[in-house]
């Protein structure tokens, strides 16, 4: 039964199914399944799609659509992975969210996925997140990169608010910095002192890998 | 008097007649029952006194459809926009079209399509040029970022440049209280401002773009609202179903421009692209949005609105043979739809790059589609039947002759940049590309361009300005 349900959660990924991901998630929790290698599943299976997209054979709809459904399983393993207590294995934490003034998500959910793809755990904070909120975020999550984006060059100044209230607190080298989006130039990730810059959401993947020291 | 601009006679249509009605009855519905969330407390008091539905808690505007109706009647068809020299008036509305830049965040530069972080005389030189082409007529300024000016003051500093170093009517841009410092140097100026403003598809407004609607229609300046979906990603993938969203979008800010001050001047704005569905980026050069610009302009046309169409940019990141063709096709497709107004010349990528060398070899594009306008004249004498039965057959020849000394100036276009010369010739001119002579014709313009200056007292009116907002953010903790 349990090679039947982890079967299913792998397809309802790759079918882009986030009802079928929940319902079979839910399934794995009843059968008792173990919660780390129903994750395994829904990684391997998020991979494949992921491949398929840095092949040129997948687009961004079905990288977005696979992310969407293993985010819909997620929390009902993540949950019976912490009654259990067990371990989940991870590339690294990212906090990821819309700088305060911008109310654009598009870009921050396409590198939430493609993140999640690559093996990363991503916690999506949101949009229109303040500097405050990002401190908060860091404190809570305790993250390995911040990750912060700007759609609009107005609000890409924002960005220099998050990172001296984090200067402020403290905790400014707690985290490596990354930020995007296609306001956002090299000089000016520079001028706010981030770690990473990358102007397009594939390659955040490898930024993000970069600032892990994984490549 | 105005600037005329170009007539665009018997635009064409895209759309049926049936087609027009289902886009309509589409926007009605998306209005009416999912509603638009307006994230300002005040324009939701506002609207809930005009008649529509609000769940406060959500920030959801639920607009009816008669309102929607009665403000579209509300907009006025035809206006002018006043600067600061009476005769760089707009008059915007008909089939009037008058062509703007938007500008690009850097400057490119133009062999290795590197961006490059521009100075306030880069922006100087950028209005100048602009300021000199006829083919111009309004202008938003060059660039976003000035080395050495603090981000908050970039917006300021630029309609400062601009107003200083144009007659032409400027558009301003919303967000950090920007447009308080906008609205006070237009006034200073004796002018008026286009009162831009930036949309966050699907179906939601800002608050502070909200807040400049309101100072805007108070000092009644033209709204020029943009809402910029990407199909696909902030829209439906469909050109049909985000020419509604868009239109929905359009119209719950129409209706809130309508309801604070009746017949505020208007402009609907299309600035929508396809997602890019490998990188994630909006394609500005995509031919689909000849299609989609189309459409749009015929829809507002119908309304009887004045309408404004975006997609003059391009996906290459130098001006190339792609960067040129796809501002070529998306201008006179589009253009030949009879939009009031057209941006955005000059840009190279996206809106992120941006060059006063293209911004001339665009207005020479601009020169040969107003040349299609024009269309054909067909009467006795351009027929010139008398005339072909004079010269006969070989060796008869008709350069000698009065006819077509009189008529062949007005039948071509004489480019000023495209390369006509025999191959030998040019050779012997240096074998120079388009690229090389444009950028000869900005630095001509540069040397001998003087732009009206302002008075005295009014340039110094701007600085205190400057001043005022420098001081106004540095309480803010925003310098």
């Amino acid at each position: 039964m349990a090679a039947e349900v982890l079967e299913k959660l792998r397809q309802a990924i790759l079918d882009y199914d986030a009802e079928g991901a929940a319902r079979w998630a839910n399934k794995a929790v009843e059968e008792k399944v173990d919660p780390i290698e129903a994750v395994n599943a829904l990684t391997e299976a998020i991979r494949v799609v992921g491949d398929g997209f840095g092949k040129g054979e997948l687009w961004l709809p079905d990288l977005v659509g696979a992310a969407t459904a293993m985010k819909s399983a997620m929390p009902i393993i993540e949950k019976e992975i912490l009654r259990t207590g067990k371990k989940r294995e991870t590339l690294g934490n990212v906090v990821l969210g819309t700088v305060y003034g911008d109310i654009h998500d598009i870009g921050k959910n396409m590198v939430g996925s493609l993140l999640t793809a690559n093996g990363f755990t991503v916690y999506d904070v949101g949009i229109n997140i303040t500097a405050a909120e990002f401190v908060e975020a860091v404190k809570k999550y305790q993250p390995d990169i911040l990750a912060m984006s700007a759609l609009m060059q107005m609000t890409a100044y924002e960005q220099v608010t998050v990172v001296e209230a984090l200067k402020k607190e403290g905790i400014r080298d707690r985290v490596k910095i990354m930020v995007g989006g296609g306001a956002i130039t090299q000089q000016f990730a520079d001028m706010i002192g981030a770690d990473g810059y990358e102007p397009s959401a594939p390659g955040a993947v490898s930024l993000a890998k970069k600032l892990m020291g994984i490549m | 008097m105005p600037l005329r601009g170009y007539t665009v006679s018997n635009p064409i249509n895209i759309l049926t007649e049936d087609q027009i009605e289902r886009i309509h009855c589409a926007t009605l519905e998306i209005l009416e029952t999912t509603g638009v969330v307006i994230q300002h407390k005040k324009a939701l008091e506002v609207l809930e006194g005009a008649g529509c539905k609000i769940d406060h808690k959500k920030q959801l505007v639920r607009f009816p459809s008669y309102l929607v109706e009665e403000c579209l009647r509300r907009c006025p068809s035809s206006f002018t926009i006043k600067a600061r020299e009476s005769k760089c008036d707009l008059r915007f509305g008909g089939r009037t079209l008058y062509f703007m830049p938007w500008g690009g965040m850097d400057m490119v530069d133009l062999n290795t399509g590197a961006r490059i972080l521009t100075t306030t005389q880069d922006e100087t030189e950028a209005v100048i040029v602009i300021d000199a082409l006829d083919e111009i007529h309004t202008h938003y300024g060059a660039y976003f970022n000035y080395q050495g000016v603090p981000p908050m003051m970039s917006m300021p500093v630029k309609t400062a440049i601009g107003l200083k170093n144009s007659s032409k009517v400027q558009s301003g841009v919303c967000g950090f209280d920007w447009e308080i410092w906008q609205i006070k140097m237009a006034q200073a100026t004796n002018q008026e401002l286009i009162g831009a403003l930036t949309g966050s598809p699907p179906l939601t407004w800002g608050e502070a773009v909200i807040e400049a609607v309101f100072r805007y229609t108070k000092v009644k300046f033209p709204i020029f609202p943009t809402s910029g979906q990407a199909w696909g990603g902030s829209s439906p993938a469909t050109i049909a179903g985000s020419l509604a969203l868009n239109n929905a979008e359009l119209m719950s800010v129409l209706v809130l421009t309508q309801v604070l001050n009746p017949g505020n001047r208007f402009v609907a704005a299309d600035y929508s692209q396809p997602l890019g569905m490998r990188t994630g980026q909006a394609l500005l050069g995509a031919v689909e949005n000849a299609l989609a610009g189309m459409a749009f302009a015929q829809m507002w046309r119908h309304y009887r609105i004045p309408v404004s169409l975006a997609a003059n940019s391009s996906d290459s990141k130098v001006p190339d043979y792609q960067c040129a063709s796809e501002k070529a096709i998306n201008t006179v497709t589009q253009c030949l739809a009879g939009p009031n107004l057209f941006l955005s010349a000059g840009a190279v990528y996206d809106e992120l790059t941006w060059s006063p060398v293209v911004l001339v070899m665009d207005a020479e594009i601009y020169g040969m589609v107003a040349r299609v306008f024009n269309g054909i004249e067909v009467t006795d004498e351009t027929l010139a039947v008398d005339l072909i039965e004079e010269v006969g057959p070989i060796p008869g020849h008709y350069l000698d002759k009065a006819h077509t000394r009189k008529w062949w100036k007005k039948e071509q276009f004489i480019p000023v940049l495209a390369d006509r010369l025999s191959h030998a010739e040019w050779v012997k001119a240096g074998s120079k590309n388009i690229v090389d002579r444009a950028k000869e014709r900005v630095q001509q313009i540069l040397s001998t361009h003087k732009p009206t200056p302002l008075p005295k007292d009014q340039e110094k009116a701007i600085d205190e300005i400057l001043e005022e907002a420098t001081a106004y953010y540095r309480q803010k903790g925003m310098l």
